[in-house]
């Protein structure tokens, strides 16, 4: 088919341009001739579609829209480019609807006026508001993430030792706030997002109040949520700081169990079960395996009576970092609860069209599912191929090695090693992470008496003894977060593979190598879009770790193919 | 006792701040090939790839829907059913492709879709009076679509639609149909740039006003 004549034509190819960026088409000023009025009337007629659907705008104001990241109430929140600050920002953009006009308007600017008087790690950063016409613009720092609420769908409930290291992080969030005098209002999981790096951000001060410019009223019918809504305030009572304090107890028991303590779809309904005092679901019901010490700081927080929880955030924090500093935080993480397991066996199928595959003879062949994804459904055939491994991070105190937990922290002086044991000669590679994507291969190096494949049956301390000197690792600095990716198969990698673990930097005994960002290659492969990518830059703030999700567990697991976990250990250095 | 070997974890104290200050960096089409990935996971019956999956589609993919069904079919589609088992069935039908060549996959997946959506739309149209949604008066009523641009005119573009080239109703189904944004319909039929994509899009939309004129001058 070729394109006739007419699909070169200036004047209708400018009405076609006019009509996919969402304009309205002024047609007084179209030019017709006979030639192209019955494709003008078509092109009328496609226009009624194009409105009818609002397609997402090209620019708002100053800043040219990239996509859609959400939609929430009152608006709809695009990513957007700052060419000016060389920036992609976020873009909230309120339309008020027909009535109520001008308390939409206040409203988002309420909204960014609280934001902009908290500059604080975990609270989303404001850069600007803005207002056209009837509209208001609310430009943020862009979180590249996901909103909690996505993740406890997704992947299932949150470990306790997650569930507190986003607690703590929350409150600081929330001390700030209730420092500035400013109550939130609508803490829920809609409304926090969980960077890639691991930070957590407090976002939408739609409901906030500034306690500073007015006391807070009385509201019969409060803004905010009615599950994570206190009983006192559904009930009519003003809002506190106390009320905030509710939300974040009932988001704390949502991220730890994917449910809430009351059950109810209506505002009325949850109301009532307030007021009957019915008896909510409990934490230790839905979750047995929680360290007690955690179910009752939830249930603090939560509380029914106002003066029964925690005062303030900072408080509530304390009790929580009290946990997160006890070094063996029972956190018998089940797997299953988990489900997000084994990313490497599809990478590695993309990675074969790129030439990284990890058998060098097998093109396409796929790996079947670890039965570490125990909650969906098993993958057809396990059995032949399966084999048991299990591994743990260890740090060594005075003679004794603790087992470490996701979550434990290290401080700089600490010894760490790893051990692994499978039931079949293994391939294994451990990568260490930071959360600024600098990476080292840990295992393995030359001059360790270990060497791949480890032999079935036996527990292998790694690093193991080198140059004839049994070693520990030593965390040297500090610095935020580490992250540990551990490979094992009973199939070697191909060369490309191999090549590209052997490139990262490696850790001497005695010295200290230079940091070095993970070559973006290796991530790009490993994540399994290997050669498909055209620029293949990593991303700020896109880790290795974070392609690898599963948990290191602390049982043994049954795996097929290639097995891949992670440990996140906190490295603050305080 | 042992030896140490000191291993630097991390390298520079962290600050809170410079740290998370988003890093500029250019505007980069979103997605396109993750998917890939996703659907592959998701091809291994991976549970987890689907659920991102229908996080990242459903909210597009119910919107062309949505404007494409008649309102008999959108409580169907409310219950997330329709789009759900449409993705499910779509991704997990997907023959194997070369990886190499992520246009070949895309085409594919775009027409497996676009004829699922029309089959939806047309199962919903079929179920005349006799049909298990009899009860329902609306069943035949038209879908937004259709209400937008008259029953008549909807029939000249579907058909249209059907007779222009695979990337030119891919544009039109992404920009207008599920309205993505130029930068995401660049990602999505691999031109190079937003303004691209926006001229495939104009280009594509005179094909189309030119396809659908075809059809009306006969019967004039
Ligand atoms: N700064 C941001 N960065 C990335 N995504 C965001 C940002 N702000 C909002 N979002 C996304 O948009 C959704 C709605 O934003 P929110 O501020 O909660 O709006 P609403 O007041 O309508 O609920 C969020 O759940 C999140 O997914
Ligand atoms: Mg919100």
């Amino acid at each position: 088919m070729t394109a006739s004549p007419d699909a070169e034509d200036p004047r209708l190819l400018s009405v076609a341009s006019t009509i996919a960026r969402g304009h309205p088409v002024d047609w007084s000023t179209v030019p017709t001739d006979p030639e192209t009025t019955t494709i003008l009337e078509e092109l009328r007629q496609i226009e009624g579609v194009c409105q009818a659907s609002s397609p997402v705008p090209d620019a708002w104001g100053p800043f040219e829209i990239t996509g859609e990241l959400g939609h929430g109430s009152y608006g709809t929140v695009y990513s957007a480019m700052d060419h000016d600050l060389g920036l992609e920002i976020a873009l909230k953009v309120i339309r008020p609807g027909r009535d109520g006009e001008d308390h939409d308007i206040r409203r988002a600017l309420n909204e960014a006026r609280l934001l902009a008087q908290i500059n604080h790690a975990n609270v989303v950063r404001v850069y600007s508001a803005e207002r056209i016409g009837r509209e208001v613009g609310i430009a943020m720092e862009l979180v590249r993430g996901r909103t909690l609420h996505w993740l406890v769908r997704a992947h299932g409930p949150f470990s306790a030792s997650e569930t507190i290291l986003i607690g703590q992080e929350l409150c600081r969030a929330v001390a700030a706030v209730h420092g500035a005098r400013l109550l939130h209002g609508d803490i829920k999981a809609n409304n926090v997002m969980r960077a890639h790096g691991g930070r957590t951000v407090l976002m939408d001060f739609g409901a906030g109040h500034d306690l500073k410019s007015s006391p807070e009223r009385a509201h019969r019918r409060a803004a905010g949520t009615p599950i994570y809504l206190a009983p006192e305030v559904l009930a009519g009572a003003p809002r506190t700081t106390a009320s905030d304090i509710y939300s974040l107890g009932i988001l704390l028991f949502h991220l730890a169990t994917g449910t809430y303590p009351v059950n109810g779809h209506t505002r009325d309904d949850i109301e009532r079960q307030h007021e009957a005092h019915a008896p909510r679901r409990l934490l230790r019901d839905v979750r047995p395996d929680l360290p007690e010490a955690f179910i009752r700081v939830v249930e603090r927080a939560s509380a029914e009576r106002p003066e029964d929880r925690y005062q303030t955030a900072g408080e509530l924090e304390t009790a929580l970092h009290r946990m997160s500093q006890d070094d063996v935080v029972p956190d018998p993480v089940p797997t299953p609860l988990r489900r997000w397991a084994l990313p490497l066996a599809a990478a590695l199928v993309m990675a074969a069209g790129a030439g990284y595959h990890w058998w060098p003879s097998s093109p396409g062949a796929v790996p079947a599912p670890t039965s570490a994804a125990a909650v969906t459904p098993p993958p057809p055939a396990v059995g032949a191929d399966s084999y048991d491994v299990e591994a743990a991070f260890y740090r060594h105190q005075g003679g004794k090695a603790v087992r470490l937990q996701s979550g434990a922290r290290i401080a700089p002086g600490d010894e760490l090693s790893f051990e692994i044991q499978s039931s079949v000669p293994t391939y294994v590679y451990v990568v260490n992470e930071d959360d600024r994507g600098e990476a080292y291969l840990l295992f393995p190096l030359p001059g360790q008496q270990l060497a791949n494949p480890l032999p079935p049956g036996a527990r292998h301390a790694i690093p193991g003894v080198v140059n004839g000197e049994r070693i520990n690792w030593q965390v040297s600095s500090a610095g935020g977060r580490e992250h540990f990716v551990v490979f094992a198969s009973p199939e070697p990698p191909s060369p490309a593979f191999e090549r590209m673990f052997q490139s990262l930097p490696q850790p001497t005994p005695g010295a200290a190598p230079a940091p070095q960002p993970l070559p973006g290659e290796l991530a790009t492969a490993l994540r399994g879009v290997g050669g498909l990518k055209k620029a293949p830059a990593r991303p700020a703030g896109e880790l290795m770790s974070h392609a690898f999700t599963a948990p290191l567990p602390d049982t043994r697991e049954t795996a097929r193919g290639v097995w891949v976990r992670q440990l996140t250990l906190e490295n603050p250095g305080k | 006792m042992i030896g140490t070997a000191t291993v630097a974890l991390g390298g520079l104290p962290l600050m809170d701040d410079a740290d998370h200050r988003p890093a500029p960096r250019p505007v980069e089409p979103p997605d396109a090939v993750a998917t890939l990935d996703l659907v592959l996971k998701a091809r291994g019956g991976e549970q987890d790839a689907c659920d991102e999956l229908f996080a990242r589609y459903e909210a597009r993919l119910r919107r062309w829907a949505h404007g494409r069904l008649p309102p008999a079919a959108r409580g169907a589609l409310e219950t997330q059913d329709l789009v759900q088992e449409t993705l499910v069935r779509v991704f997990r039908q997907l023959p194997s492709f070369d990886p190499r060549h992520p246009r070949a996959f895309r085409d594919y997946v775009w027409t497996t879709l676009w004829n699922a959506i029309r089959d939806i739309a047309r199962k919903y149209k079929r179920r005349g009076p006799t049909g298990p949604l009899d009860t329902d008066v609306a069943a035949n009523g038209p879908s937004p679509l259709e209400e937008a641009m008259g029953r008549e005119a909807f029939a000249r573009y579907d058909a249209a639609m059907d007779r222009l080239r695979p990337e030119d109703r891919e544009a039109i189904v992404a920009r207008v149909e599920m309205g993505l944004s130029h930068v995401e319909v660049a990602a999505a039929l691999g031109k190079s740039s937003a303004a691209a994509a926006h001229m495939a899009v104009s280009r594509a939309l005179m094909r189309l006003a030119e396809e659908m004129a075809h059809d009306r001058k006969p019967r004039r």
